[in-house]
């Protein structure tokens, strides 16, 4: 299980939070998809997760382990897939994917197992032994995938994993996932393509202005909202208004009664 | 015009980081006091270097006004100018033109080509007088001043030094768009840049050349002789005659009437005409030779295509394998960092090789290594070599700036920091046994004890644990990450400056350790195990610093330039609102740290190059009752052997010292005597050899006659 107790990270020593007070809870086995407008804080949540920005406040624990305090135990039980696949471009992708198995120590007979596996799905098997430069955007997001799933880590943090690829790999990808999580492993990942989100997540979660606004299953979503929509619409309503709210009280509400009060205002 | 000066407005901002100081300054006032250090350093070392050039000017122009060549001072700083612009704007324009990052942007708007050229033009030609106002505008109004120059004068020179660098900009920009046209060079930004650096060690090596040439010979009286008597200027077109255009717009200014005229107008005109020409064929091929198949080359290795080949490839490897076989290929792979770490560990061995097959330096090596001395000092020196070349190579001190926007790898990887950077020391260990393996096949067929050789191998891989390991504690503390072109990574790292100065002290100590056992006596075998002992010593308190910082890796900002990419130091909270920084002398260093000890460095430098010329104004020549004294050096008189009067100072070679003007203090081969010390404030003067049993002097006191007398007198009555 991930859990997030109130994390905050700030770029500017305070003035403003990147990521303001944020509580998660992430089962194990849980595919979480976190959404949220540009800007919202989820790549720097991302980040706090698997050690590349220390947050300010708050702590992390995987499975009863302090991210911070014990990183390396940590580190060996997650893969990290950033937004823009900037990986080791001078290498070749099977040089890069035998550094990150060597890291992570996979054993031979996994590892073949694996890459042979991975390389068929991706359709990567003829472009791997050539340099990650000459590869495409889509191939390059391709390989650093296949070398986040080569550890097969209990914790996937993933940061927008499907922009980029083609909608065969998307499929594959998505249930990749699923038997990831089928074996015990857990999904964290970040995206902006809702109807993905909204079939592949066990729950998701929705963060603006780095607070979190809104975390649950579809149902449990939906319920709350007492409307039958899709995930498009709640986004939509729940991100639309410019009002700071509470966390009891979600953004679209606090963003309706501002704009009654502007418009009772402007009646007068 | 509006969208070029919108567009040139743009490129000014993004080149100088306009907005962005703006923007934390003015807006959101924020450390303003480094603006103001900043503006303090500057009108500081701005004033140094303005007033040392500024005398250097007046004595120049002093000079040229007893040799009838008043305009001298003039052409001087317009040569220096265009030379200069003409130099960089090599390399400025290239990267401008070709390898700047906005052309992806800007090629697709709808703006002419030539627009984007010219306002592409006007911002190198804006950042070129960076250069050129302050190396001409002293020289005008030092020659305007005192020549009493009339108000033609005073309304010309400003416009035509600002024309100045035009004409260089427009040649050397003509010759990159028809090599990019005409070449793949535009896709390879590396290779060019390899090419530049080859071309500007070439040139490096020329002037080193040429200058010790004109060490050995000096410049022929006659020669000036006959420059000088041509009248009036007439050094000037000689001089000028390399680059005339720069002859032409001094000339404008310091001939009379008619004459400068003319010569204004071919300034003009030659100026225009390079404008011309850019134009032309930027019209013509700026796009063709920028467009076109960004491709890389494919690394060839097909066959592992296949399942069976690929398991070879990805067969597991301990962690540290895998971690040092990444610092090779990241090093390898990446021309600018190949060709950096190459130059520092190939040319200085192959300098050696040249210097001593060249000349009778091999025979005197042969001597040099049968002495019984040799040994030790040959096994030290040579360890010291073998332990210093990676370093210089700045292979340790850069480890970690050079992983840069990648380096956010290294932090999510379960590798511990210590682990990773124990990997880095062992390749910089192997760097140098291999290094210093090559060095001994080059060095042992030209004299060096085989037995020194091995020793010294053996004794350098373990010097360099400190060295490496310290180098390594300094890129942990204060790297680099957040850098665009890989030069900014190697060599532009002031963290190769710290490490440097830091070694350099330590090893005048140890050298000074291992003189003073020699001096006591100790036997070789002794000092050697001394050294190798205290190194080891060393090696284990640098590695167990290295391993203390080590934790500080997971706290840098790798991805994202800007304010992002900064260091978060250890920033303590507060409940409530704003982040509390805690202050401590150790937050201290580790912010400012950096700053601070390149800054001593430089200074520290600076006053060691400049003890030299200090030196060479203020050298004395001490006549004690029984002894000279000069520099560090004291003789006294019974150890005299023999003492000659010259009328000057012997041309000299194979300079191992500094020599500046006509001064020169070092060990010199001196023509018709030997190797021996050269301790000479003006080497035109009279010289007194002393010879001593460990070997010469020369020295230039004044009235050196007198001085040579007493001394005669007072060796003889000693003698009696
Ligand atoms: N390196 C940085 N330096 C300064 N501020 C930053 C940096 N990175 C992010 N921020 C700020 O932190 C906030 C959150 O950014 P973050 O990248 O986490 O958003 P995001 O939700 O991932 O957005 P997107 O959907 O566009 O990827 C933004 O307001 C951004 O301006
Ligand atoms: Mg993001």
């Amino acid at each position: 299980m991930l859990q997030l107790k109130g994390v905050s990270k700030s770029y500017d020593r305070g003035k403003t939070w990147a990521v303001d007070n944020l509580n998660l809870e992430i089962n194990s086995g849980e595919i979480f998809g976190f959404l949220g407008p540009n800007g919202a804080g989820k790549t720097t949540t991302l980040r706090t997760i698997v050690g590349l920005l220390p947050p300010d406040r708050g702590t992390i624990v995987f499975d009863g382990i302090d991210v911070w305090k014990k990183p390396l135990v940590a580190k060996r039980r997650i893969s990290f897939l950033p937004d823009n696949p900037n990986i080791y471009d001078r290498l070749t992708g099977l040089e890069y994917v035998r550094f990150i198995a060597d890291v992570y120590g996979v054993p031979a007979k996994e590892r073949r197992e694996r890459l042979e596996r991975l390389l068929h799905i991706f359709d990567m098997a003829a472009a791997a032994p050539d340099l990650i430069k000459s590869y495409s955007h889509g191939m390059r997001q391709k390989i650093a995938l296949i070398a986040a799933l080569i550890p097969q880590p209990d914790l996937l943090v993933l940061d927008e994993p499907i922009t980029g690829l083609d909608p065969r790999s998307v499929h594959l990808f998505k249930n990749l996932l699923h038997e990831h999580c089928r074996a015990g492993g857990t999904v964290f990942f970040s995206t902006h393509i809702l109807d993905v989100a909204e079939r592949l997540c066990d729950r998701v979660g929705i963060i603006r202005k780095g607070r979190l606004i809104a975390c649950g299953t579809m149902e449990q979503l939906r319920r709350d909202r007492m409307a039958d929509t899709t995930l498009e619409t709640l986004f939509l309503e729940l991100t639309e208004s410019e009002a700071e709210t509470t966390e009891t009280e979600t953004e679209a509400e606090a963003g309706k009664r501002e704009r009654e009060k502007e418009r009772s205002r402007e009646d007068k | 015009m509006k969208i070029f000066l919108i567009l040139l407005g743009v490129f000014l901002k993004q080149q100088f980081g306009l907005s962005a100081a703006y923007d934390r300054y003015v807006r959101r006032k924020e450390a303003l006091w480094q603006p103001f250090l900043a503006l303090a350093g500057f009108i500081g070392v701005g004033y140094l270097l303005l007033t040392f050039y500024l005398r250097l000017l007046n004595s120049l122009h002093n000079v040229s006004v007893q040799l009838n060549q008043p305009g001298m001072i003039v052409l001087l700083g317009f040569l220096l100018a265009q030379m200069i612009v003409l130099v960089f704007g090599l390399f400025y324009l290239i990267s401008i033109f070709y390898f700047s990052h906005d052309l992806e942007l800007l090629v697709p708007l709808p703006i002419p080509p030539q627009i984007i050229l010219g306002a592409k033009l006007g911002l190198v030609v804006i950042s070129e007088y960076l250069t050129v106002i302050p190396l001409t505008l002293p020289p005008l109004i030092i020659y305007g001043l005192k020549q009493e120059a009339g108000l033609l004068y005073w309304l010309l020179s400003p416009i035509i030094m600002l024309l100045l660098p035009l004409l260089p900009l427009g040649l050397a920009g003509i010759a990159i768009v028809l090599l990019m046209r005409f070449t793949r060079l535009a896709h390879r930004p590396d290779t060019v840049r390899v090419i530049l650096m080859l071309i500007f060690f070439g040139i490096t090596i020329a002037v080193s050349s040429i200058s010790a040439f004109f060490d050995s010979r000096g410049v022929v009286p006659d020669e000036v002789a006959r420059l000088l008597s041509g009248g009036p200027n007439s050094l000037l077109s000689i001089v000028g005659r390399r680059f005339p255009p720069a002859l032409w717009g001094a000339l404008a200014l310091v001939e009379p009437g008619a004459k400068a005229g003319l010569n204004l107008a071919m300034f003009l005109l030659i100026t225009a005409l390079s404008l011309a020409g850019l134009w032309f064929v930027a019209r013509h091929s700026f796009y063709q030779g920028l467009l076109g198949s960004g491709a890389v080359p494919k690394k060839k290795s097909r066959q592992a295509s296949g399942p069976l080949e690929r398991e070879m490839l990805i067969s597991p490897r301990p962690v540290l394998a895998a971690l040092v076989s990444r610092e090779w290929l990241l090093i390898i792979r990446n021309p600018i960092f190949a060709m950096t770490a190459a130059q520092a560990l190939i040319i200085p061995p192959l300098l050696l090789f040249i210097a001593v097959i060249s000349g009778n330096s091999l025979a005197q090596l042969r001597q040099l290594a049968a002495l019984p001395e040799f040994q030790l000092w040959g096994t030290l020196g040579f360890a010291g070599l073998v332990a210093i070349n990676p370093i210089i190579a700045s292979i340790p001190a850069t480890a970690i700036s050079r992983e840069g926007m990648l380096f956010w790898i290294s932090q999510v990887i379960p590798v511990a920091p210590r682990i990773q950077l124990l990997a880095k020391l062992v390749f910089t260990l192997v760097i140098a046994a291999v290094i210093g393996a090559l060095m001994a096949v080059v060095l042992i067929p030209l004299g060096l004890p085989a037995k020194a050789a091995g020793i010294g191998l053996i004794l350098g891989i373990i010097f360099a644990v400190p060295l490496a390991a310290l180098s390594i504690a300094v890129d942990t503390l204060w790297p680099r990450l957040n850098w665009v072109s890989p030069q900014q990574a190697m060599k532009g790292n002031t963290n190769n400056l710290i490490v440097m100065a830091l070694i350099a002290g330590l090893a005048y100590l140890l050298i000074r350790a291992a003189l003073f056992m020699n001096k006591s006596g100790w036997d070789m075998s002794y000092i050697i195990s001394a050294m190798g002992i205290i190194f080891l010593l060393l090696g284990v308190g640098a590695i167990a610093v290295m391993y203390r910082l080590a934790p500080l890796l997971y706290l840098q900002q790798s991805f994202g330039i800007g304010k992002g990419a900064e260091t978060t130091a250890p920033a303590r909270v507060r409940d409530g609102g704003k982040l509390r920084i805690r202050f401590s002398l150790w937050d201290l260093f580790y912010r400012y740290g950096r700053i601070i000890l390149t800054g001593l460095t430089i200074i520290g430098l600076a006053i060691f190059l400049g003890r030299e010329f200090i030196m060479g104004v203020t050298l004395e020549y001490e006549f004690g009752p029984d002894y000279v004294k000069f520099q560090n050096v004291v003789i006294p008189y019974e150890e005299l052997v023999e003492v000659r009067l010259l009328e000057e100072v012997p041309p000299l070679s194979n300079r191992v010292g500094t020599s500046i003007g006509n001064y020169r203090s070092g060990t010199f081969t001196v023509e018709g005597i030997g190797r021996g010390r050269v301790v000479a404030d003006d080497r035109t003067k009279p010289a007194l050899v002393l010879f001593t049993n460990k070997g010469f002097y020369i020295i230039t006191p004044d009235n050196a006659a007198e001085r040579y007398k007493e001394i005669m007198e007072k060796t003889e009555r000693m003698a009696e």
